[in-house]
């Protein structure tokens, strides 16, 4: 009996799915956030970039095993990450910063809904399809 | 086997889109609402006994711009509140007690977006 790695490869068109998957997700969860941190002072971007290439790798993961359950745990990881990453950079919509001399305090928490409530409607289909792909197996 | 995206799936992007576009455009808002208010300039104005300080606003955003205006001097605090239409005009208009005039002001505004972002600028010292 022979066994090889290939057997397991994904088709080709997955892989560039995947990788397009993730470039999206890093242009959205990388490039944008050092923009808005290039323009707008006082803005600290700690743990947004480790966490938006985090976001950009589940994405890809999740394109590369459509189906499955682990392709599916990394996409709610990534679903939850943005949801982490969005209240927290905001501080849950109530952020304050300082900008020449003045303390600016913006109350986005309506903005901040916006944004979440796709997020968490897109975990519950994810949840859903992980449900059905079970479901389907056994 | 490739699946079919869900319906919540289809939902959740065109509310992603939807809110994307929406969160844009009110930060688009917002930088010409600062744009506009970085240049305002308040001028004293004596009319009879009493002082008053004036400054042209204009909402240069598409959102009604609601603006609340607070001036301390010395132990007073004089406010002026209004709401400007989307490329409308108002004119700021403090009356102050004259013996206040020689305090250090301190000013704090608070601003309103359409009801959808509001901010709060002050001192940073208090």
């Amino acid at each position: 009996m022979t066994w090889s790695l290939r057997r397991y490869a994904p088709p080709p068109g997955r892989v560039w799915a995947a990788i397009a998957a993730a470039v999206w997700e890093a242009f959205f969860w990388v490039s944008i956030p050092y923009l808005v941190a290039a323009f707008v002072p006082g803005v600290d971007l700690g743990l947004v970039i480790p966490l938006g290439a985090l976001i950009s790798l589940c994405a890809g993961v999740e394109k590369l095993l459509p189906g499955h359950v682990v392709g599916a745990a990394f996409g709610l990881l990534g679903s939850a990450l943005k949801i982490f990453i969005i209240l927290g950079a905001t501080s849950w919509g109530t952020m304050s910063f300082e900008a020449e001399g003045r303390l600016v305090t913006l109350d986005v928490r309506l903005i901040d809904a916006l944004l979440t409530v796709p997020i968490v409607v897109s975990l519950v289909g994810k949840m859903l399809s992980v449900g059905v792909s079970v479901k389907e197996r056994r | 086997m490739e699946r079919n995206p869900g319906p919540l799936s289809l939902a959740s992007t065109a509310i992603w889109a939807a809110a994307l576009l929406i969160a844009a455009m009110v930060g688009l808002d917002l930088y010409l609402v600062s744009q506009g208010l970085g240049a305002v300039e308040f001028k004293a104005k004596q009319e009879g006994q009493s002082v008053y300080l004036e400054a042209p606003l204009r909402n240069r955003g598409y959102l009604p711009l609601g603006l609340n205006i607070t001036l301390r001097l010395c132990q007073h605090r004089y406010t002026w509140s209004s709401t400007i239409p989307p490329g409308g005009e108002a004119t700021a208009r403090l009356r102050v007690d004259p013996r206040d005039l020689g305090c250090k002001p301190r000013w704090s505004i608070g601003v309103r977006l359409g009801d959808l972002v509001s901010a709060e600028i002050r001192p940073a010292s208090g």
